[in-house]
């Protein structure tokens, strides 16, 4: 009996105290405690990340070994494809600055982009958040976008300190971005037409997309951008590619599910659009 | 020289945690160090104080790592650590390994949906403005994590001989 009134006791101050911090970093301290407790530990979680994946990249390696011969074969089909397109657009972009000057358009605003590293990630499973290595003193500050390279979407910072920010991820349930399909010339000439809709995280790192008009043509490997309409993200960014379509005689939308296209991650340099 | 090594074990939890147990995820769930580490304490440890003290140290690394707003986790894991001393009291099986495996994946399940109620109640409380929904994708991944978790238990039961307790 003494032992149960004990732990209740025990139970009840351990709680008190955990609500005097809260309003402890709500109302007075403004995460400096957490700033200073995040200083000592940054470089043991650097050590730990890097471990991570070295295991995991080992991991791959020794088990994926038929997959990494395939996928080479496809890369490299990829790869050429890929350099023909890009010829192509060095073309186009010169022609359209040459258009530009001619008709005395202003020159199409250039992205300040800052460096940071990704250094944890969120301990649970309930929300998806990262942690970075730069902070208030960097100049970043909330709703920045945070993309990887190759104009990958990552997410949004939700929460900055003096020297290291927090990431909401897009794979977040709390975070909603509005995107729109990308259509090239072949879809375009094929008379496929664009759709837009809003995204948000879903069970096990995936996404979905709500709000797709009904008679738009939704297909298997869409390539899913930002629309900019958000007024957060710059349009244009890759999110993923749809996977999965869900098309209700009932419902007043089309839905899809899409995989991210940040995943998996093979590097942790990532960078915040100023 | 014992609770020492044991809080710095905790503290080790939480940093593989936040950092290599991330890569390895199965259906985009990866299991959770800490909270395994928490059952690990209550069942061996047989002490609440321990138990407890063990929980709320837990919670508020886990919150500075977390995006969620702070406390939702130390709430968690302390009352967590509450319910589970409360239990093994009562169980009279307690010595039994299948009880821990047991102990540990409804708490596991009890757990995500506990966090999810603060993160709600917080949400209420204009506290924060992170929502969690408790629906079917919220049971789904607490049951593949909690599966892990008891994979996980396997993994550090040997840590018993160690006499960290």
């Amino acid at each position: 009996m003494a032992r149960g009134s004990g732990k209740i006791k025990l139970f009840g101050f351990l709680a008190v105290i955990v609500f005097l911090l809260i309003f402890l970093n709500i109302y007075i301290n403004d995460g400096k405690a957490q700033n200073s407790v995040f200083d000592i530990l940054k470089s043991p979680v650097k050590i730990f990340s890097s471990v991570g994946d070295m295991f995991v990249g080992g991991f791959k390696i020794v088990f994926g070994l038929k997959d990494i011969i395939s996928e080479n074969a496809s890369l490299r089909s990829e790869n050429k494809n890929l350099t023909q397109k890009l010829v192509e657009a060095e073309r186009l972009r010169e022609e359209n600055e040459l258009l530009r000057k001619q008709l005395s358009l202003s020159e199409e605003r250039k992205q300040i982009l800052i460096d940071v590293r990704i250094l944890s990630f969120e301990p649970s499973n309930l929300s998806e958040f990262a942690v970075i290595d730069k902070g208030r003193n960097d100049g970043l500050k909330k709703d920045m976008p945070v993309i990887l390279s190759g104009n990958i979407l990552f997410g949004k910072i939700s929460e900055v300190y003096d020297s290291y920010s927090k990431v909401i991820l897009i794979t977040d349930g709390n975070n909603k971005v509005n995107v729109k399909v990308f259509l090239n010339k072949e879809e375009k000439d094929a008379g496929k037409t664009l759709y837009n809709g809003v995204l948000s995280g879903y069970f096990g790192k995936s996404l979905f997309m709500d709000l797709i008009d009904k008679r738009s043509d939704v297909s298997f490997g869409d390539l899913i951008i930002t629309s900019g309409l958000d007024g957060i993200y710059p349009e244009g960014l890759i999110v993923g590619k749809v996977d999965i379509i869900k098309d209700d005689d009932n419902a007043v939308f089309k839905q899809a599910y899409l995989m991210p296209a940040f995943l998996p991650l093979t590097s942790n340099l990532a960078f915040v659009i100023k | 020289m014992k609770k020492t090594l044991l809080f710095l074990i905790l503290a080790f939890s939480v940093l593989l945690q936040t950092s290599f147990m991330q890569k390895i995820s199965i259906f985009g769930v990866s299991p959770n160090l800490p909270m395994t580490m928490l059952f690990f304490v209550a069942f061996f440890s047989r002490s609440y104080k321990m138990t407890m003290l063990s929980g709320l140290f837990l919670g508020l690394l886990f919150d500075i790592f977390s995006g969620t707003a702070f406390g939702i986790f130390s709430l968690t894991f302390i009352c967590l650590a509450f319910f589970v001393s409360v239990l093994l009291d009562s169980v009279v099986l307690r010595d039994n390994i299948f009880m821990l495996f047991a102990i540990l994946f409804f708490g596991t399940i009890f757990g995500s949906f506990l966090s999810a109620a603060t993160a709600d109640l917080f949400d209420l409380l204009e506290i924060s403005v992170m929502h969690i929904n408790l629906n079917y994708s919220l049971l789904k991944t607490s049951v593949i994590e909690a599966v892990l978790n008891s994979f996980l238990m396997l993994a550090i039961l040997p840590l018993r001989r160690f006499a960290i307790l």
